[in-house]
């Protein structure tokens, strides 16, 4: 969920109205766009936007936009004037099976201190993060527009054939070196690394204006306080992305204030034009509405609603609303997507709860009550019951063929426990100073490889430490059960790892293997720093089904 | 009956013993003498009435000196010189033999009597015989003390402090090992004004009183006239520990019969799960940014299962490829995870042919995050989530499902929804619950979107619910550290309530 912080005060400038500076009393009002105030602490606010489907919101201008609406302040389709210029990119076939997408925008009379810059870059920041995927399906590039020489070329270049001073360095390094030894070209390097040419935005005059979408120049990529007009860029590999990100940074930049104009990109014979700040049609039947909200809208109710959500309104049909989407709404992709945007302008706080008048039967699913009567049985032996993970590691297992985690969260804990006995034995090892005897139990499940795949059995486990147990006592322990689940067993000699040979005894359930119990090995109980005997039992609760 | 007759009649046979013995302030080695009881019989008396505080244990760290079982010997048979130089004395000029008969000493204890009184020039050898001098004549008045101080630690361990006029001759002895000195925490017992009352009461120490009961007692009837020793009821016992659940799988059950109460079934998936199931059944685009390997585990070896005969997969990509634009992998759905959300088991169940509609389910599961471990993170933990299907549902049954578990679970009258985002449901709502201090998050939910339940087979309205429930065990238990839900510690489970 992206977080953004912002002044106070400009915010409630761009809202246009007296704010509440109390969290959740603000929190009253940013709640219209799925907004958290986590903080605000002097002129600066923090806040956290919940609705990763709208990269829209992420700036203070887009938040603004829409609580105008909310505030009846402003309604309706919001319109940003556009002017037609005359600059052109080129872009090279060769980028096509690289980074193919790119559109452009220029911002002029922009006004730049240092937190309108930084504001900038925050946007910027959380468009290439979480809209672009950390750059790869779009990420940003703003220049000083004055010293561009137009048009400008997007291409595909041989690495060393290139080099160019990157943003914040003082030399020159070619488009390899950059990967290699800048902190951006390390971090995003994978993205073109495979390729063997690397993606680059040159001028006429042959200055280098980026290597998307690693670096900025530092001839044209600097944006400063002196910066009176710029030049913006997205390239990605998926063009909705890259135009969406277009169109929300220049009109973040016309909700500040700059004249847009836009560029013409020019790839062989085709010509496209951006930003695009033009709405999409979309026909709403309000049957929905009324289904899904279970309120009475009207037509016109639901326009009016629509409209404080900063949609337009084109027509009201007898059973559709022509709605103008604003360019900016890329996540509009069924009628409840508006009907939502009409349910909270309604307020939620308005809407009445309806109790559930249907009867329903509860109950728990027959694996649980099976598990609730071992677990049961369990305590009535006098055990304490326990939990332990359900990941560990594969060292402390008995049986080493286990399931293993790709990707565990450093050494440890990187496989799925296939045994209870080794999680119990280590439960108890880490309560040698605390009094004997120490009788515990533990109920769940444990994951087994197959043919098949992954197989998840639930087990129970319980042991018994104590300074007299022996066989005799854990196999009073499983008669006992077995005779009250009604369960005729048979036994036979087992071999385990963890218990004595001659001491340990397989459990027939059926024919079938239902598990095992016995004396643990001395040397088992070494392993664990265990000086007291422990005898234990081990069942694959599936097979007493 | 008055109040020290109760008490009498409750005392045990050591404690009428040990108080009797206590006309004064007494030592534990004073009333072993006195009672006639083994030292650790008067200790356990004497506890008892300290702890009906009819006495009190005067604990005090003392230097005493006592005798060592070769001090007890030279006290009874005399010290191997003085024997030695007595027997001298009364026939001066004996040969070595003789004097070994006469003084009574075996060949040890001779020649340490001689190697001392020749050394000290207490004595003269010639031609073979022993021969007392004045010295030793000296010697032997002076070896009074000594005799003394063995008669005065006759009886037992005396202070060291009462010794303070024997000093020279106790380091000899001590020396010597005949005596030993040591720190001791001496016990005096000490009546209390009520043990000054009971001993002027009297404690009928000849009253004849029934102790336990047992299988002879029961049989033999002679409890039929006499009367059983009263129990001091609050005297502390052993600690026991007895088999019971463990708090927060105790605490998980009371939430599923909650669910039950309100009409809810329980419904079941398994951990290692399915990519399809987990993320994709649920309109999750495969290129979303909860889905990188930072925010779920996979597994190593078999890294996918087959999705062959699967009905579903096909209208989920292409519902997939028709919303998100991108192309849906079928490698990528087959993949195998850990469970990242409870969710999953609800796309199953809505895959499930025997589902009801109307119907309202609940699963409680365990789920897994790769999250740095603190006091609230943990990779693995559980979720409470679940759906409710039905005809006629609508934003205004959602609510009321939300209001129901803010006034069921939660147990708070207020509580506000506010426009939520989850990927799968739309509109999606948050549950808000007033702790009395602040606003707290419960829960989620909202209307599956038609993009989840169409392909899936389900052609009315689902709510899908989550509700946070780890924080109300937090509170029942006092604990801050969710680490606590899988405590290793046997004294919390013990000690906690189930």
């Amino acid at each position: 969920m992206p977080n953004i912080e912002v002044s106070f005060k400009e915010f409630q400038k761009l809202i246009g109205k007296k704010l509440p500076k109390n969290k959740d009393k603000l929190w009253d009002i940013t709640q219209f766009v799925k907004c958290e105030v986590d903080d605000i602490e002097g002129d600066n606010l923090k806040l956290e936007l919940q609705d990763t489907n709208r990269p829209d919101l992420w700036n203070e201008t887009g938040i603004a936009r829409e609580l105008r609406g909310a505030l009846n302040i402003e309604t309706g389709l919001k319109k940003y004037d556009l002017k037609k210029s005359d600059k052109v990119l080129v872009k090279n076939g060769n980028v096509k099976k690289i980074r193919p997408f790119i559109a452009a925008a220029i911002a002029k009379n922009v006004k730049f201190d240092d937190y309108q810059i930084k504001q900038l870059i925050q946007l910027q920041d959380k468009l290439d993060t979480t809209h672009g995927r950390n750059r790869k399906k779009s990420a940003i590039g703003i220049y000083d527009y004055d010293k561009i020489k137009f048009p400008v070329f997007y291409k595909a270049v041989d690495p060393k054939s290139v080099s160019f001073i990157p943003l914040g360095f003082t030399y020159e390094l070619n488009l390899l070196q950059i990967l290699k030894e800048h902190p951006k070209g390390i971090e995003f390097g994978d993205l073109i690394k495979e390729f063997k040419k690397y993606p680059l935005l040159v001028d006429s005059a042959d200055n280098v204006l980026s290597m998307p979408p690693i670096i900025n120049s530092n001839h044209l990529g600097k944006v400063t306080g002196e910066t009176k007009n710029v030049f913006i860029e997205v390239t990605g590999t998926d063009y909705r992305a890259v135009l969406t990100a277009v169109n929300i940074v220049s009109s973040y930049l016309a909700e500040k204030g700059a004249d847009i104009e836009s560029v013409s990109i020019k790839s062989g014979r085709k010509t496209i034009i951006t930003p695009n700040f033009a709405p999409t049609i979309w026909n709403l039947n309000n049957n929905n509405v009324i289904k899904r909200l279970g309120l009475v809208l009207s037509q016109k109710d639901s326009a009016g609603l629509l409209e404080k959500a900063r949609y337009g309104i084109k027509k009201i049909n007898k059973d559709t609303i022509i709605v103008e989407v604003p360019f900016y709404r890329t996540d509009i992709m069924h009628d409840f997507d508006l009907v939502e945007d009409i349910g909270i302008m309604y307020g939620y706080k308005n809407i009445e709860s309806e109790s559930l008048k249907t009867y329903t039967i509860g109950g728990l699913t027959d694996n649980t009550l099976l598990l609730n009567k071992i677990r049961e049985l369990s305590e009535g032996l006098g055990y304490q019951e326990v939990l332990t993970y359900t990941r560990c590691d594969k060292e402390g297992l008995f049986n080493k063929d286990c399931v293993e985690i790709a990707n565990p969260i450093g050494e440890v804990m990187n496989s799925l426990r296939n045994e209870l006995l080794p999680m119990d034995l280590s439960f108890l090892s880490k309560n040698t100073h605390n009094e004997y005897p120490q009788r515990i139990f533990e109920a769940g499940p444990v994951l087994l490889k197959d043919k098949r795949g992954v197989i998840q059995e639930d087990h129970l486990a319980i042991l018994d430490a104590s300074a007299g147990s022996d066989f005799t006592t854990i196999k009073q322990v499983v008669e006992w059960l077995m005779n009250n689940l009604k369960l005729k067993f048979e036994i036979k000699n087992f071999g385990h790892e963890a218990f004595i040979p001659g001491r340990c005894a397989e459990i027939f359930v059926n024919g079938k293997a239902a598990g095992y119990f016995g004396e643990i090995h001395p040397s088992v109980l070494a392993k664990f720093n265990l000086e007291i005997p422990i005898t234990a039992v081990e069942l694959n609760i599936e097979k007493l089904k | 009956m008055n109040e020290l007759d109760n008490i009498v009649d409750s005392l045990h046979d050591y404690e009428k013993k040990v108080l009797s013995s206590l006309t004064q302030p007494t030592s534990i080695a004073m009333a072993v003498k006195i009672t006639g009881l083994s030292e650790i019989e008067v200790m356990r008396g004497a506890q008892w009435l300290s702890n009906k505080k009819i006495i009190v244990i005067n604990e005090k760290k003392k230097t005493i000196a006592s005798l060592t079982n070769r001090g007890e010997e030279t006290l009874s048979k005399g010290l191997p010189e003085i024997r030695m130089l007595n027997s001298l004395l009364k026939e001066n000029e004996q040969t070595f033999d003789k004097i070994k008969k006469s003084a009574g000493l075996d060949d040890q204890e001779f020649n340490k009597a001689l190697g001392f009184t020749k050394k000290q020039g207490f004595i003269a050898i010639i031609n073979g015989a022993v021969k007392i001098i004045q010295l030793g004549i000296d010697y032997l008045k002076l070896e009074e003390r000594k005799k003394e101080l063995l008669k005065v630690l006759e009886n037992g361990g005396v202070d060291k402090r009462e010794l303070q006029s024997f000093e020279s001759e106790l380091k000899e002895m001590e020396e010597r090992g005949l005596v030993k000195v040591e720190e001791k925490n001496d016990k005096e017992l000490i009546t209390t004004p009520l043990g000054i009352q009971l001993l002027k009461h009297g404690l009928e120490l000849d009253k004849k009183m029934l102790e336990k009961v047992d299988i002879k007692l029961i049989k033999g009837k002679e409890w039929e006239n006499t009367p059983f020793r009263r129990y001091n009821i609050k005297d502390d016992v052993p600690k026991t520990y007895f088999g019971k659940k463990q708090s927060y799988n105790a605490f998980v059950e009371r939430i599923k019969e909650k669910m039950i109460s309100l009409g809810f079934r329980e419904m079941e998936g398994p951990i290692v799960e399915l990519t399809f199931n987990n993320c994709d059944a649920l309109y999750m685009p495969q290129d979303h940014p909860a889905r990188g390997i930072h925010d779920m585990f996979l597994i190593k070896e078999p890294g996918s299962a087959s999705l062959k005969g699967n009905k579903f997969v096909n209208k989920v990509k292409k519902i997939h490829e028709k919303g998100w634009k991108i192309k849906f992998s079928k490698e990528i759905t087959s993949k195998y995870m850990l469970r990242s959300q409870t969710t999953a088991v609800s796309a199953r169940k809505m895959m499930d042919k025997n589902i009801e509609i109307p119907g309202k389910y609940f699963a409680i599961g365990r789920c897994y995050r790769p999250d740095v471990i603190d006091k609230t993170h943990l990779p693995e933990f559980d979720q409470l989530e679940g759906i409710v299907l039905g005809e006629e549902l609508n934003i205004k049954y959602l609510f009321g499902l939300l209001r129901m578990f803010a006034e069921q679970i939660a147990k708070v009258k207020k509580y506000k929804l506010v426009p939520g985002y989850f990927p799968f449901t739309e509109p999606s709502v948050e549950l808000h619950v007033w702790t009395g201090k602040r606003w707290m998050e419960l829960g989620g939910a909202g209307i599956f979107r038609e993009e989840v339940t169409k392909p899936l087979g389900i052609n009315v309205p689902v709510i899908a619910w989550g509700l946070g429930f780890g924080r109300g065990f937090m509170t029942e238990h006092n604990i801050e550290d969710i680490r606590q839900f899988f405590s290793t510690d046997i004294k919390w489970l013990r000690e906690e309530s189930a």
